[in-house]
């Protein structure tokens, strides 16, 4: 019983965690402190100044 | 202006309800653009309302609406008031009698009037040139230094009034001689309407370097190609035109001696001043990936700021910046909020100089010389050989039209060749490793939802990428070694002639390069691209360069299928990918993309020995990336995807196997051994039906129709679907779903797609996978829709449409293509 209420917390927080990033996304909240920032596509580094996505 | 026939002032001078014409709009690009479309030319009439206290904004009006100026903007518009057409008109008029007549010519003359400003090197024939332009006798000595101030004269031609300044002769625009510092302010203050840059054709390279100095200055530039008679009798062969295009200013040959030449150059600062001449535009050079960036970053600030922005040009400012001329500097920090400008640039500076191991000044002349060189690799051949160091003699040999791609060709199988064989003792070492984490936590977790969720989901899915981290590092210090190193530019011009035929320029080819590390810095860098046409053809072409996220699937189904010729078999695989790239730019150039080749310049910067350091950096950049997608994207979809498989948890079997489980245990008929065995296969059997009936058992056979044809299963159907969010969860994906297996089998992912049988259908107890399936596969993931970040970056780059249409003509090239080889495939074994 405890395991499987662990396990299905984990899953929801991981559809949670995807669900964010992709309504920050849509907000355009990706962008990191950079005045020219456009942006991160991807989930590397930002391309304008090197900063994590934020 | 000492010989001008009439006056004008400044809009910052007038005072409050004072009315003025416009004649002039000084200043560089974007503002000129901006004020331009506000209203301000030549003829509008425009009236001061009120002007702020301490040369605050100042308010106009102007056709009919009001607009506010700064004080430093008033001050680059030039207009003509009644005092000045009063004065212009001669004293014989008093201000009531002063007709429009007069006004509007005076408006009309003002605006035919191109100030031009003379800038070259030392003896290349300017003064010359100024002399015959302007029917003066100035003195011009065969040594350099003659010309120690400005001289100013003034030229009638087709109605024009030219007036010329000639400067000093420099080399360059530094700060480091009384000659240039004055060039360089005499720019900035008096703001030319044209630059007329003479060169010396006998000695184009040190020449040029000037003129990619001015280029980043934003004032149209026309080249007089001096002593252009004496290249042409040296036997060399120069196609003027063709670099002219490439800078985007036209060169026109004269001769200093005879004047020859000069009638058309002053045509061409007619035509180029009343904007006629569609081949003039600005361009930038190209400083190389580290240098840009710096470049952007510190631009940016400069646009950010209101006194910067207007003085200078920001891209200007901003090499001048990093650069580390100290005059500029000092300028620059004094104006306020400015000084963090100078920091962000000192940092700058410190960085480059020590990845590169120079002098910030050395890097950039470097880059200049390298642009210089490559221009000129195109449009000039000397009749004679001249010696210009190791480099020439190493490029003699790499760029060489017999051997270069051979070369080329070699380099790239020794690259795959290392992935495999160098990276196979660190892959085993890690694996070895995830199978030790995953025995210590199966012991450690007890069975149940969660225990299948670590082992089975987590380790399974994130373990099974994992693993390829050693490949991906060899490959990427291979990409960084042909970039730091300079071979990439150099692979460029081989590919030149093969991209023509495509409809691509060389310049085409780095991007393309780089979209076999990742495709989305590759679609980014397309910005080099001068011609927006080019650039959008390249971004579609460039998905069908195998990223480094695919490398895992090739890795893994060459390794589990093909025991020999391993490292061909992956060139292969490039190769198809670069055959259709070229096949696709083909088809798109001549479906979307007709347009006349612009030429634009190859860059072809000094060779460098990469450091140890910048190498060990570039693979640490890349390990932390790599680990940081295994902690986030992967283990998020490793998780998504163990839970699809997982639930629902309570499916309709088709037989009853727990009864049948039990009667096995219960029959005295069966040894012990025989129960075991029986009941393992009814345990696996089960597990291998709940998978089937899953939610993406369900999702998998939904799109199996679709890809039955190429003769995959449901399973390989799901690892394709969600390799469209990045191309290694198509890995983790198998080794989520591929853990459905007898455990008394070898537990690598390897081995459990090589024992993978259909567990239904008419191919029940068949194998899934063959060397053919494997191929198939691997063609499919080569050529179908890349990641979503790719899309995002064509999105970004190229719009909606564009990113949504290669989406759907990989997807749909990937079917055919891998269809075409399965069938084929088929009737040949």
């Amino acid at each position: 019983m405890l395991q499987d209420i662990i396990t299905i917390a984990i899953i929801a927080t991981a559809v949670g965690v995807v669900i964010l990033r992709f309504v920050r996304r849509i907000q355009g909240k990706n962008k990191c402190n950079c005045s020219n920032c456009e942006g991160c596509s991807c989930n590397a580094n930002c391309q304008c100044c090197g900063n994590k996505d934020s | 202006m000492s010989e001008d026939k009439y006056t004008t002032s400044r809009l910052s001078e007038l005072a409050n309800n004072q009315e003025a014409t416009i004649v002039k709009v000084l200043g560089h690009g974007a503002f000129r653009k901006r004020i331009t479309e506000m209203g301000f030319v030549a003829g509008t009439n425009i009236k001061v309302i009120k002007q702020a206290p301490l040369k605050g904004p100042i308010e106009y009006e102007l056709l009919g609406y009001h607009v506010s100026l700064r004080h430093s903007e008033a001050e680059l518009i030039e207009v003509v008031t009644d005092t000045n057409a009063h004065i212009n008109a001669g004293d014989t008029f008093s201000r009531e009698e002063l007709t429009t007549e007069p006004f509007s010519e005076l408006v009309k003359r003002a605006s035919k009037t191109i100030n031009v400003a003379l800038v070259g090197n030392p003896n290349c024939g300017k003064t010359s040139l100024f002399n015959h332009a302007t029917g003066r006798h100035e003195k011009v000595g065969n040594y350099s230094g003659v010309t120690v101030d400005a001289k100013m004269a003034t030229v009638e031609h087709n109605g024009y009034t030219i007036n010329i300044t000639d400067l000093p002769g420099t080399y360059s625009i530094s700060e480091y001689t009384p000659e240039e510092l004055y060039v360089r302010q005499h720019i900035f203050e008096k703001n030319p309407d044209i630059i007329l840059n003479v060169i010396d054709a006998s000695n184009l390279e040190r020449n040029l370097y000037l003129t990619t100095q001015l280029i980043p200055m934003n004032i149209r530039m026309i080249v007089a190609l001096n002593m252009f008679d004496e290249l042409e009798k040296k036997g060399d062969k120069f196609d003027y035109k063709m670099l002219g295009g490439m800078l985007g200013m036209p060169f026109i040959p004269t001769n200093g001696r005879n004047g020859a030449g000069l009638n058309e150059v002053l045509d061409k600062i007619i035509e180029v001043y009343e904007g006629r001449d569609p081949k003039v535009h600005q361009i930038q050079v190209n400083y190389g990936k580290n240098i840009e960036e710096a470049v952007t970053a510190i631009r940016s600030e400069i646009e950010h700021h209101e006194l910067l922005n207007e003085k200078y040009f920001p891209r200007f400012a901003a090499l001048k910046l990093i650069e580390g001329d100290k005059i500029f500097i000092k300028n620059i920090a004094a104006h306020p909020d400015a000084q963090h400008i100078v920091s962000q640039a000192d940092e700058q500076r410190a960085l480059l100089e020590k990845e590169y191991g120079d002098t910030a000044e050395t890097i950039l002349a470097d880059a200049r010389y390298g642009f210089i060189r490559g221009a000129l690799k195109e449009t000039f051949v000397p009749n004679s050989k001249p010696d210009f160091g190791k480099g020439y003699k190493i490029d003699k040999v790499l760029t060489n039209k017999w051997f270069g791609l051979p070369i080329f060709i070699i380099f790239m199988w020794l690259m795959f060749q290392a992935t495999f064989t160098l990276g196979q003792y660190p892959m085993d070492w890690i694996e070895a490793g995830v199978e030790w984490l995953s025995g210590w936590l199966s012991a450690l977790i007890p069975a149940g939802s969660l225990h299948d969720l670590v082992i089975e989901g987590i380790i399974g899915g994130v373990g099974g990428v994992i693993v390829f981290l050693p490949n991906i590092l060899i490959l990427f210090l291979f990409i960084s070694f042909m970039e730091d190193s300079g071979y990439m530019a150099r692979a460029a011009f081989i590919m030149d002639v093969a991209m023509h035929k495509i409809g691509l320029h060389g310049k085409s080819f780095i991007p393309l390069i780089m979209g076999f590390g990742c495709n989305v810095p590759a679609i980014m860098s397309t910005r080099t691209l001068e011609n927006p046409k080019d650039r959008l053809l390249t971004m579609l072409i460039v998905p069908l360069m195998s990223c480094s996220a695919r490398l895992p699937v090739y890795v893994l189904l060459i390794s589990a299928f093909f025991n020999t010729h391993q490292a061909l078999i992956m060139l292969m695989i490039y190769v198809i990918g670069i055959l259709l790239a070229t096949i696709m730019a083909f088809i798109f150039k001549h479906a979307f993309f007709k347009h006349d080749d612009a030429p634009f310049v190859m860059e072809l910067p000094p060779y460098r020995i990469p450091t140890l350091r910048n190498t060990l950096i570039h693979m640490w950049d890349k390990t932390a990336q790599y680990l940081t997608k295994m902690g986030t994207v992967i283990l998020l979809a490793s998780i998504i995807i163990w839970a699809l498989g997982h639930y629902p948890q309570k499916v309709r079997y088709s037989v009853p196997y727990q009864d049948i489980i039990a009667q096995v245990g219960n029959n005295e008929n069966l040894n012990n051994e025989q129960k075991a065995a029986t009941i393992s296969q009814l345990e696996y059997d089960m597990k291998a039906e709940h998978l089937e009936k899953s939610y993406i058992g369900r999702i998998g056979h939904l799109i199996e129709p679709t890809i039955s044809p190429l003769g995959f299963d449901w399973k390989i159907g799901v690892c394709l679907l969600t390799g469209m969010a990045a191309k290694e969860i198509v890995v983790s994906t198998m080794g989520v779903l591929y853990q459905s297996d007898d455990e008394e089998d070898t537990s690598n992912l390897q081995a459990k797609l090589q024992q993978e049988t259909y567990k239904r259908g008419p191919h029940k107890g068949e194998k899934v996978f063959s060397p053919l399936v494997a191929l198939c596969m691997m063609i499919f993931v080569l050529i179908y829709m890349p990641c979503i970040a790719a899309i995002t970056a064509v999105k970004n780059e190229g719009g909606t449409k564009w990113a949504v249409f290669t989406a759907c003509y990989t997807t749909l090239l990937a079917w055919i293509v891998t269809f075409a080889v399965y069938h084929v495939g088929m009737m040949i074994l």
